[in-house]
């Protein structure tokens, strides 16, 4: 036995395995847990009022025996640069942030006033916060969506990043992360594309603190606000300090109780209609609102934001958007009728050239359309190959329809001088000397948009 | 026990030292300076490094027994010898600083989210140690055990990456001399093969297996270049964003979000090649410094080695951005010479001895 330990010390490695035992495992048992020390953070959400910035984090402490809303808060804090808000933000929290798994980023609107990429780059150069979180606009403050979509969560098993990713799929260019909207900042136009979600309060629900009545108890402020039977939303708030005295932080937990005005999810559906939208469910009077609009941003600047209609129309050249509903004005015996065609599939065809010196982008898409349903004809409704024909004159309409889409969309980019739908790119893929000869020639590639003539052919097929 | 190692356990070493410090940062750095025609420099690069393996080998056949220092003694002195290995003691040293700075980074951004260079060090250095006392034939076996897995664990996250949108990126946007540049600036990551030639007389050469060795020294290259392809296509513009190219490859597949984060199987690969990167530096160090100084064995080269390295990480370049700026300013001269020109010196020694082998014979 005495042998058999001599020659395992015999062997250094041992010996530095068990110094680090020693060493380590005491330290290691006396540390707190990970949740005491980091607060989960699932979204952020940046504002700017003034000259101070307010980073509000939808923070997740698991903790036993509470409910999910309980354990779910928007906590916030005040300064004059991002860095220094979610440091104080920090403070409110009494833990450290930990990003690595905040799946959703929010910025008011009025930050896209300016370059949005000075405003995110604390987050950027933050590495431990994954570029694919999806990256969203609003136009009410980005607290007030990260408050609703607590309870959205709670009573829907709805995320935010959910709703976005959605819109992602079926209707944006491209999808919305911080890296997708890198990609287009450094692309040749600098053009992107981020989501849009709204949030409609209802009784002065977005005012904090208006409608409820305050109290101060020492350092900690209770605000609690209660708008009804079915829509109790208490928020604690807690005045936080930093090393230099400016900047505050806030926690603010929602409860609901009682049946909250479920909402019925947020997905819009593309139906061709500019009056289409889906609700999320209220958290002390806020309802998630999602038309599926998005942002089109020029150098991280606001420069309008797109309807379902106009994505459509400048999603007709992406192959991956399909399910677009299509609708059609038709009079039959003298009585108006709608026919809908949803996009079942599609192919695209792609040839770019310089005709006499001038670029000429000429497409061909293939579209198998189905159709859907006929406003107005209940009779004789029957599931039968009359819907596979599509005739002359409904696909003459369906034509000029699709048409008009694409031109308004082309005419929305062209007046923004962005570039979505990555023109620019396959001009320098397919024809780099001459797409740099011409750009040297217009003085930049923010007009290029402008000279190139679009031949848009489509081929409609019932499917 | 003789401490000498196969051809293919020589491939094997050869194939992970490729690899060192050119799967994290290098392909983000190069995209910053030349942007994806970066791979027209890597492959350029390669081809150079790739030619120091037949002069190896012919080096090997030349003088089957003997010491790199002997020959070198032979052709250049001792003195020319000693400087030689005084340069070749620096080029392994900040090698290892070098790797040891960019995964520490990596690391924690990754896991730990704050410095923890006390817990990195106790893990490296006495593995690091214990490596270069064991001696090279169990190091090497290591590695070969651990083969198998190092080259799943990097050919999963290169696979991973055709799962998320990838098109080839735009390349002749840089100048040709910016492209020429770049093999200059970024000489000091490459040059490895060095190590080889420092253990040369630690190689059973077989003529037989001189074939598998070429294979193992092609495929790291082809891993290597593949990663820096894929994280272009995958990247393009905003390449010059992500610093972790082998683990970038995982994290931000979106699809595989549902099951959890799979940059544990970059981050274990990670890991385990950095180890014996290090491992394999110090043992160069190591035997450098032997050859230096005959008299002393390797644990004052081990001590020497240990002292140096806190010294220098913690005083002269413990920030990872001097370490990073020092391999694009000053280290590339010394990686031009241990990489490019000392293999052709090596070159001109077999030459020289064939034509005093003929003017014997004669």
């Amino acid at each position: 036995m005495r042998n058999q330990i001599k020659n395992l010390f015999k062997n250094p490695m041992i010996l530095v395995f068990i110094a680090i035992l020693v060493c380590f495992t005491p330290q290691s048992l006396y540390s707190p847990g990970q949740n005491r020390e980091v607060g989960v953070v699932v979204g952020i959400g940046i504002d700017k009022q003034a000259d101070e910035f307010e980073v509000s984090l939808l923070t997740f402490i698991p903790t036993a025996q509470q409910s999910y809303e309980q354990m779910n808060s928007v906590i916030s804090g005040k300064g004059e640069t991002v860095a220094k808000a979610l440091y104080n933000a920090q403070i409110a929290m009494g833990r450290k942030v930990g990003l690595s798994h905040a799946k959703t980023t929010v910025v008011n609107q009025e930050l896209l006033k300016n370059d949005v990429a000075e405003y995110i780059d604390y987050l950027s150069r933050v590495a431990s916060l994954s570029e694919n979180t999806v990256f969203i606009c609003t136009d009410s403050s980005a607290k007030d969506l990260l408050q609703a979509s607590i309870s959205l969560e709670s009573t829907v098993g709805m995320q935010l990043e959910q709703i976005i990713g959605y819109n992602a799929k079926n209707l944006y260019v491209t999808d919305t992360s911080l890296e997708a909207f890198y990609k287009g900042y450094y692309s040749k136009a600098s053009s992107s594309l981020i989501g849009f979600i709204s949030v409609e309060c209802e009784d002065g629900a977005c005012q904090d603190g208006a409608s409820g009545a305050s109290q101060n108890i020492g350092p900690t402020q209770i605000n609690t606000a209660g708008t009804g039977a079915n829509d109790i939303s208490s928020s604690s708030s807690m005045s936080g300090s930093s090393r230099s005295g400016s900047g505050s932080g806030t926690t603010t937990t929602n409860s609901t109780s009682g049946g909250s005005g479920g909402g019925s999810g947020g997905n819009s559906g593309s139906d061709g209609g500019s009056d289409s939208s889906g609700s999320g469910s209220s958290g002390g009077g806020k309802k998630i609102l999602n038309e599926g609009k998005a942002v089109l941003l020029k150098n991280g600047k606001l420069m309008e934001t797109l309807s379902v209609d106009l994505l459509n129309g400048i999603n007709l050249l992406n192959i991956e958007s399909i399910n677009q509903i299509i609708t059609i004005n038709e009079d039959k015996e003298e009585k108006p009728l709608k026919f809908s065609y949803r996009i079942k599939n599609k192919r695209i065809n792609i040839v770019t050239k310089f005709e006499n010196g001038y670029p000429v982008y000429g497409a061909q898409l293939i579209l198998g359309l189905e159709l859907v349903e006929i406003d107005g004809y209940h009779e004789n409704l029957k599931v039968n190959t009359e819907f596979s024909d599509i005739k002359p004159e409904i696909r003459k309409k369906i034509d000029q329809n699709l048409k008009n889409q694409f031109t308004e969309a082309i005419e929305v980019l062209r007046k923004n001088r962005t570039d979505v739908i990555g023109i620019n790119e396959a001009f320098f893929k397919a024809h780099r000397k001459e797409y740099l000869h011409f750009i040297d020639e217009i003085g930049g590639t923010d007009k290029f948009l402008d000279y190139v003539n679009f031949k848009v052919n489509f081929v409609l097929e019932s499917d | 026990m003789k401490d000498r190692i196969s051809m293919r356990q020589a491939g094997i070493i050869s194939l992970l030292i490729i690899f060192s410090n050119k799967i994290l940062l290098l392909p983000s750095l190069m995209h910053e300076y030349i942007k994806a025609d970066a791979m027209f420099a890597i492959i350029m690069l390669f081809a150079i490094e790739f030619l120091a393996v037949p002069i190896f080998l012919k080096l090997k056949r030349t003088f089957p027994q003997e010491r790199l220092y002997d020959i070198l003694k032979r052709y250049i002195t001792v003195v020319g010898a000693k400087l030689l290995y005084i340069a070749s003691l620096v080029f392994m040293i900040f090698k290892a600083l070098l790797v040891f700075s960019v995964v520490y980074v990596y690391l924690k951004e990754q896991i730990y989210q704050n410095e923890f260079v006390w817990i990195a060090l106790i893990s490296f250095l006495p593995i690091m140690n214990h490596a270069v006392m064991s001696g090279i034939k169990p190091t090497a076996r290591t590695m070969e055990l651990f083969f198998g897995v190092l080259i799943a664990g990097f050919v999963f996250c290169l696979i991973i990456s055709f799962f998320t949108p990838i098109s080839t990126p735009y390349f002749f946007v840089s100048s040709a001399k910016d492209i020429f540049a770049s093999i200059y600036k970024y000489a000091f990551t490459f040059g490895d093969s060095l190590f080889l030639y420092l253990i040369i007389d630690k190689i059973d050469y077989k003529k037989s297996e001189e074939k598998k060795f070429y294979f193992y020294v092609a495929f790291g290259m082809f891993l290597v270049v593949a990663l820096f392809f894929l994280f272009y296509c995958k990247y393009q513009l905003t390449s010059f964003m992500h610093n972790n190219a082998l683990a970038d490859l995982l994290v931000f597949s979106v699809h595989f979000n549902a099951i959890g984060r799979l940059d544990i199987v970059a981050m274990l690969t990670i890991m385990l090649s950095t180890l014996f990167q290090m491992e394999l530096f110090c043992y160069g160090f190591c035997e450098s410094f032997i050859s230096i100084f005959p008299p002393l064995n390797k644990k004052y080269a081990i001590i020497l080695f240990d002292l140096m390295f806190l010294i220098l990480y913690y005083i002269f370049i413990g920030k990872y951005e001097i370490m990073v700026k020092s391999t694009i300013t000053w280290l590339p001269v010394l990686g031009v010479i241990m990489g490019y020109i000392f293999p052709l010196a090596c070159y001109i020694f077999t030459f020289l001895k064939r034509r005093g082998n003929n003017e014997k014979s004669d």
